[in-house]
C-alpha cells in the first residue's frame, strides 16, 4: 500500500498568483468598485416584477422546427426568382443607363448559351471532366481524412505531429499553391486531383477530428465498465458518436471541392467547368461564364442533397 | 451481518483531491475507510457534494485515489471492469442504439462457461468432453465463450420486462422520458450480472410508483442472488428499506460519519416501512443527516 506522493499546496505558489500579478491595477480597481456596488444594492427596495398580461404576457416561443418541404421549396423558388429579376434589371441598367463602361449579360442570353452548349454537347464534356476530378479528389480525401482524423484524435503523438501542418495549410488559399502543384505533377490530371484532395482533406480532417474529440466521456466510462477493450470502445462508441460529424464533414468537403475546382483547372487542361469559367471570364464572355457558374453551382447542390439524404437516413437517432 | 462474509472491496484511507486551476483544490474524500463484504447491500447517504459519486467512481475504477488504496479481493483496483457494474447517475445510454441494443451492450463482452462438445464419430451425435481434475475425478471440460446473440437478446428482454419497458425495445433514447432512460440504464446494469453492482442514485429521477416498484424488484433480485450492492441515495426511507448496512457520509471533506447495521429481516417489502424498527432506523439516520445539514448552514 504505497502512498502516492501528494503535492501539498505549500510547495508551490498559490493558484493564480501569476494572473493576480499580471492583472493591471485599473482592472482590479474596477472589479473592487463593481463588487462594492453589487453589495450595496438594497434588495428590499426592489418592487415585484410587473406581470402585465396586456403588455408583456403570454408570449409564443420561437419555433425552431423546419417548414414542410413544399413550403421551403416554394419560398426558395421565390428567392431565386427575385435574384434573377434583380440580375435581369441590372443587366438593363448596366448596358442602357451606364453606357459603355459597364455591362452584364442578361438571363435570356445566358439561357441561350446554355441551350447552345447543351445541344452541341460541349457543356457535358466540360462537366464530365469536372465531375470526375471532383469525385476522385473527394473520394480520396474521404478515404484519407477519416483515418487521419481518427488517428489524430486517438494518438497524441500523431496529433502533435500533424496538427501544425493542418492548421498551416488551412490558412493558404488553394490558388496560391496551384503553380507549385502543377510544376510538381508536370501538369496532368494528378495535379487537379491533388489540389481538390488537399482542400477537401483539410476541411474534413478538422471537422472529423473535432467530432471524435467531442465524444461524451460518460459513454466511454460506461463502455469500459461493461468490459469493452480499447478496440471495442473505438468501434462501439467513438466511431458511432463521430459518425454524424463524418457526414457533416463530407458535406463541407463537397463545398471545398467545388470551390477549389477553378483553381484546380487553372492550367494544364482544356476541359472542365472550372477551366471553362475561368477562360470565358478572362475573355470577358460573361454569358458563357455565368452559365458555367450556374451549372457548377447546381451540380454542387445536387451532391449536397444526395449527402443530406444519406445523413438523414443514417442518423435517425439524433 | 456486517462481520460475516468475505471482504470483497476494501477502501483503505482513501483521499481524493481534485486540483482546481484558479482556487483551492477540492478535497472530495478525506481518508475514507470501508470494507464491503460479500452479499452485503450497502446504502450510502450524505449531503450533496460530499463525495459519494467520487467514492463510487473509485470503486468502479473510473478514478484513482490521490492517496490510500482501493482493492477488490485484495488486488488494487486499477481500472473499470465487468466485475463491477455501474448504473450511472446520468444514464449514460448510447444515443445511437435502441433500448434493446443498449441493454444488450451490457452482455456484449462478458464470458461464461459452457461444456466442450465433440462429435462422436460412431453415433454421429454431439457428446460432452470430460477431463480429469487434480484429484483424479472425471469432470466436464469447460470453455469460456461470449454469450450468443440470441442469448444476449433473451437476457436483455428479461430485464427490459423487469423495468416495464416492453414495447419500447426499438425506441431510441431521445424518444424516452427521463425516468424511462433511467430504467433502461438500470436494465443494462442488471443485465451485466456483475459480482458487485454500483448504483448512483438509480431511482432519483423516477416517479413514486415506479420507484417503489423498482425498489421491490431490486429487493427480490438481491434476496435471490445476494449480489454485493453499493447503492447511493438521498432518500432515507429508501436506504433503510434496501440496505443491510447504511453508510452516512459527512459533508466536505467527505468522510464516513457513521455506519449502521439494519437488522430488519429480508424479504422486505414496502410494508416493512410500517414496522417500528424501521421507523427507529429512519428517524436516527434522518437526525444524523439533518444535524449535519444544520451544522453546515451555521457558520
Ligand atoms: N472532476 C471534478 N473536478 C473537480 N471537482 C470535482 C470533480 N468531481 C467532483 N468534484 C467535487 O468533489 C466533490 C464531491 O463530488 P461528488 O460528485 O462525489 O458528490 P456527490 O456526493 O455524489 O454529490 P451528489 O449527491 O450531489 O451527487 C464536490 O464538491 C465536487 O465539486
Ligand atoms: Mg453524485
Amino acid at each position: 500500500m504505497a502512498e502516492k506522493k501528494v503535492k501539498t499546496p505549500k510547495e508551490k505558489k498559490p493558484h493564480g498568483w501569476l494572473k493576480e500579478k499580471l492583472t493591471p491595477r485599473f482592472v482590479k480597481n474596477h472589479t473592487a468598485k463593481r463588487n462594492a456596488a453589487i453589495a450595496a444594492v438594497d434588495l428590499t427596495r426592489l418592487s415585484k416584477p410587473v406581470n402585465d398580461v396586456a403588455t408583456s404576457g403570454p408570449k409564443k416561443m420561437k419555433d425552431f422546427s423546419l417548414w414542410a418541404g413544399w413550403k421551403t421549396a416554394l419560398v426558395g423558388l421565390v428567392g431565386v426568382i427575385c435574384v434573377i429579376a434583380i440580375w435581369w434589371l441590372y443587366s438593363y441598367i448596366a448596358v442602357d443607363v451606364m453606357g459603355e463602361k459597364s455591362w452584364l449579360s442578361s438571363p435570356p442570353e445566358v439561357v441561350a448559351k446554355f441551350i447552345e452548349m447543351a445541344s452541341n454537347g460541349r457543356l457535358w464534356q466540360h462537366l464530365g471532366y469536372s465531375v470526375q476530378r471532383v469525385l476522385v479528389g473527394f473520394l480520396i480525401a474521404c478515404v484519407t481524412s477519416i483515418p487521419v482524423a481518427f488517428l489524430m484524435a486517438w494518438y497524441k503523438p500523431v496529433r502533435a505531429f500533424l496538427d501544425p501542418f493542418v492548421q498551416f495549410m488551412r490558412c493558404i488559399p488553394p490558388l496560391a499553391y496551384v503553380p507549385i502543384v502543377v510544376a510538381a505533377f508536370a501538369g496532368g490530371e494528378g495535379a487537379k486531383y491533388f489540389i481538390i484532395w488537399l482542400a477537401v482533406f483539410l476541411t474534413m480532417t478538422v471537422t472529423i477530428y473535432q467530432g471524435v474529440r467531442n465524444v461524451d466521456l460518460t459513454l466511454v466510462k460506461a463502455a469500459y465498465t461493461f468490459g469493452a477493450k480499447d478496440r471495442n470502445l473505438f468501434l462501439g462508441v467513438i466511431v458511432p458518436s463521430a459518425f454524424p460529424f463524418i457526414l457533416t464533414a463530407m458535406r463541407l468537403g463537397v463545398g471545398a471541392a467545388m470551390t477549389t475546382l477553378v483553381a484546380a483547372e487553372m492550367s494544364g487542361t482544356q476541359f472542365g467547368l472550372g477551366f471553362f469559367i475561368n477562360s470565358q471570364g478572362n475573355q470577358l464572355r460573361l454569358d458563357y461564364c455565368i452559365m458555367g457558374i450556374i451549372v457548377l453551382g447546381l451540380f454542387g447542390i445536387l451532391l449536397d442533397k444526395i449527402l443530406l439524404v444519406i445523413e438523414k437516413r443514417l442518423t435517425r437517432w439524433k | 451481518m456486517s462481520n460475516e462474509g468475505k471482504v470483497v472491496i476494501k477502501i483503505d484511507n482513501v483521499k481524493k483531491i481534485y486540483p482546481v486551476e484558479n482556487g483551492e483544490d477540492v478535497v472530495a474524500l478525506n481518508g475514507v475507510n470501508l470494507e464491503i463484504r460479500e452479499n452485503e447491500f450497502i446504502c450510502v447517504v450524505g449531503p450533496s457534494g460530499c463525495g459519494k459519486t467520487t467514492l463510487l467512481n473509485i470503486i468502479g475504477g473510473l478514478e484513482q485515489p490521490t492517496s490510500g488504496e482501493a482493492t477488490i479481493h485484495g488486488r488494487p483496483i486499477l481500472g473499470p471492469g465487468p466485475d463491477r457494474g455501474i448504473i450511472f447517475q446520468q444514464y449514460a445510454l448510447f444515443p445511437w442504439s435502441t433500448v434493446k441494443k443498449n441493454v444488450m451492450y451490457g452482455t456484449k463482452f462478458i464470458k461464461h462457461e459452457v461444456p466442450v462438445m465433440k462429435k462422436n464419430k460412431k453415433t454421429g451425435k454431439m457428446e460432452q468432453v470430460y477431463t480429469t481434475d487434480k484429484d483424479g475425478n472425471s469432470v466436464p471440460l469447460m470453455k469460456r465463450v461470449n454469450y450468443s446473440k440470441l442469448e444476449r437478446e433473451a437476457i436483455a428482454q428479461k430485464y427490459i420486462d423487469m423495468v416495464q419497458l416492453n414495447g419500447f425495445e426499438n425506441k431510441y433514447p431521445k424518444e424516452l422520458s427521463g425516468g424511462m432512460k433511467q430504467r433502461v440504464a438500470i436494465a443494462r446494469g442488471y443485465a451485466l450480472n456483475s459480482e458487485v453492482l454500483l448504483l448512483d442514485e438509480p431511482f432519483g429521477a423516477l416517479d413514486a410508483q415506479t420507484r417503489s416498484q423498482l425498489q421491490e424488484d431490486l429487493l427480490r433480485t438481491w434476496e435471490k442472488e445476494r449480489k454485493t450492492c453499493f447503492f447511493i441515495t438521498h432518500d432515507v426511507d429508501e436506504c433503510v428499506l434496501l440496505a443491510s448496512r447504511v453508510i452516512i457520509m459527512s459533508a466536505r471533506p467527505g468522510q464516513v460519519k457513521e455506519i449502521i447495521n439494519i437488522d430488519l429481516p429480508y424479504p422486505r417489502t414496502q410494508a416493512t416501512k410500517l414496522e417500528p424498527k424501521f421507523q427507529e432506523y429512519r428517524n436516527h439516520i434522518w437526525d444524523v443527516v439533518y444535524k449535519m445539514y444544520v451544522d453546515s448552514t451555521k457558520h
